[in-house]
């Protein structure tokens, strides 16, 4: 499973990255007369009702859906880790209103929330990521936080303690070092999420109309179910097979961190 | 009070310390209860008690990790209960722990080599050549070969491997004093009897004092100058070995001493 997951996350990346050196900018969006073709040798994916090669689209979303992923995973667990790190270590008032906060965080509804967002303040990439980080960081947060105050009572931190270390050096290299597994799983979990919502947003027609991902393709494929099948299946399949690789993925990494596991 | 002469100026001075937790329902727990006690230098100290009598705690205020709520602890002459974190640096390491779960007791991401080389670094005379001093400290506690172990993980050694490991690292700063937490609790029979050996031979070679905590009276026995008798936070009776063994005055005393005497029965 660790291959498979892994194998289709890096095949994805290489897509994400050939895509733009290989093609053209605007081949995903040359319209042509040959519309909603089935899938055949000259158009694998098929084609949309402008005439434009599914595949090529395809190829193209996929960029957005994984710089969407992981990039707010990524933020979102840089943020996730230092706050947690503080409540943990730092405990008292500190803590108690970092964790009030994470609490009121957890039980707003993202994806009503980054709806919200982004229809007011506007589309785009950049928004969308900035929400799913800004809202996603407390899970982060409160997984860093737990395994920080378990590791510091844990004997090597002590003994560093009786070493006369200073509690900022046993935080950084005693205590978060033995807390990233938990968090790349977290993280993985988030970006698996935000591609979804990305996808989500995007069917809504929620995201620019000039930027092609995997959402806005379903979305004109829903349309034309019942016409057009490739239009829906193939971008739908993709999302499909990235968040559950995404998640999968994370179980690995965080396998092969585990310094006790052979 | 007993009556046996305390070390003149005592290495470890504990002055009626006293900790109290707050449990997670509230409650509270006195751990520890107005204790007293020293250590001399090159003195072997048993504080034994059945578990939950707060001997853990108080071996975590001796070190420092909690501070009394009340008392005072002084530490060869000097009062430490007080003291910062970065005035504390130096005259920790006068003591050192060893802790009883070995296996939590290093940082999984370190080599043995990295774990010593960072506890060598903290001494107050760092050694310049790293590898030869690290190779030193594991002979000293009979890990052999040396060169061999200093790139495996803690977790890759055996059990009594990595308690060695933990008196190795106590060892890299020249402590005077031990405090040991039942290191011996989590190795079988066979490799006690080597631990002890070796503990008792650190102490020839470098005159540390040790505070032996376990809740076996017949390791006490064995092992230790004087024995300390912990009994719900309190320490109920004090004295040297023999007085302990021979005519225990507490009745909880009386009845540790017993139970011991019925297991060497048995195992004679
Ligand atoms: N950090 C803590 N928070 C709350 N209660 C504690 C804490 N440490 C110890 N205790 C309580 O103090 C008592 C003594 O525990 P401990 O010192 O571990 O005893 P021992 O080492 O003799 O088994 C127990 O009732 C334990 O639950
Ligand atoms: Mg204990």
């Amino acid at each position: 499973m660790a291959w498979i997951s892994g194998g289709f996350v890096v095949l994805l990346c290489m897509v994400a990255v050939l895509a733009p050196l290989l093609l053209s900018p605007d081949a995903p969006f040359q319209i042509s007369n040959s519309v909603l073709l089935a899938p055949s040798a000259g158009h694998w994916f098929g084609t949309d009702d402008l005439g434009r090669d599914v595949l090529l689209q395809v190829i193209w979303g996929t960029r957005i859906s994984l710089i969407v992923g992981i990039v707010s995973a990524l933020a979102a667990g840089i943020i996730g880790l230092v706050v947690g790190a503080i409540s943990g270590y730092c405990g008292g008032l500190a803590d108690a209103m970092i964790m009030r906060t994470t609490e009121i965080f957890q039980v707003m509804p993202i994806f009503v929330l980054a709806a919200l967002i982004v229809a007011m303040a506007g589309a785009g990439e950049t928004r969308i990521i900035a929400v799913i980080a800004g809202l996603s960081w407390p899970q982060t947060a409160r997984v860093v936080r737990s395994e920080v105050l378990r590791i510091k009572g844990l004997g090597y931190a002590e003994a560093a303690r009786c070493l006369g270390i200073s509690e900022f050096r046993i935080l950084v290299f005693e205590i978060i070092p033995n807390a990233v597994g938990p968090v790349i799983a977290v993280s993985t979990l988030t970006a698996a999420f935000a591609i979804l919502l990305e996808a989500a947003l995007s069917f809504f027609g929620l995201t620019s109309s000039d930027t092609i991902s995997w959402g806005s393709t379903l979305s004109t494929g829903q349309r034309l179910l019942y016409t057009a099948w490739w239009l829906s299946v193939f971008p739908g399949t993709l999302i499909f097979l990235t968040a559950l690789a995404f998640n999968m993925f994370g179980d690995c990494v965080r396998e092969a961190l585990d310094p006790r596991s052979e | 009070m007993t009556t046996e002469t305390q070390p003149a100026r005592p290495l470890l001075d504990v002055r009626s310390a006293s900790i109290s937790f707050k449990q997670q329902h509230g409650a509270m727990v006195h751990a520890v209860r107005s204790v007293s006690f020293a250590v001399g230098a090159g003195e072997t100290v048993a504080l034994v008690g059945e578990s939950g009598s707060g001997k853990s705690s108080l071996a975590r205020l001796v070190l420092c990790l909690t501070r009394p709520d009340s008392g005072e602890i002084h530490l060869a002459g000097e009062r430490i209960d007080h003291l910062s974190n970065r005035e504390l640096r130096t005259r920790r390491l006068l003591m050192q722990p060893v802790f009883q779960d070995a296996s939590a007791a290093f940082n999984p991401r370190r080599t043995v080599m990295q774990s010593l080389e960072q506890a060598l670094r903290c001494s107050a005379t760092p050694p310049v050549d790293m590898r030869p001093a690290v190779e030193e400290l594991l002979e000293q506690v009979r890990l052999f070969p040396a060169s061999r172990l200093l790139n495996r993980f803690s977790h890759e050694l055996s059990g009594g491997q990595r308690q060695r490991l933990g008196i190795a690292r106590a060892l890299a700063v020249n402590p005077r004093l031990i405090v040991a937490d039942e290191p011996l609790s989590g190795a079988d029979v066979s490799i006690r009897g080597q631990i002890l050996d070796l503990l008792i031979e650190i102490q020839e070679s470098r005159g540390i004092a040790y505070l032996f905590i376990t809740h076996d009276m017949t390791l006490a026995r064995a092992f230790a100058h004087r024995v300390l008798v912990m009994y719900k936070g309190e320490i109920v009776e004090q004295g040297t070995t023999e007085q302990i063994f021979a005519e225990p005055k507490n009745e909880y005393t009386k009845i540790l001493v017993k139970a011991a005497a019925s297991i060497d029965d048995v195992a004679a």
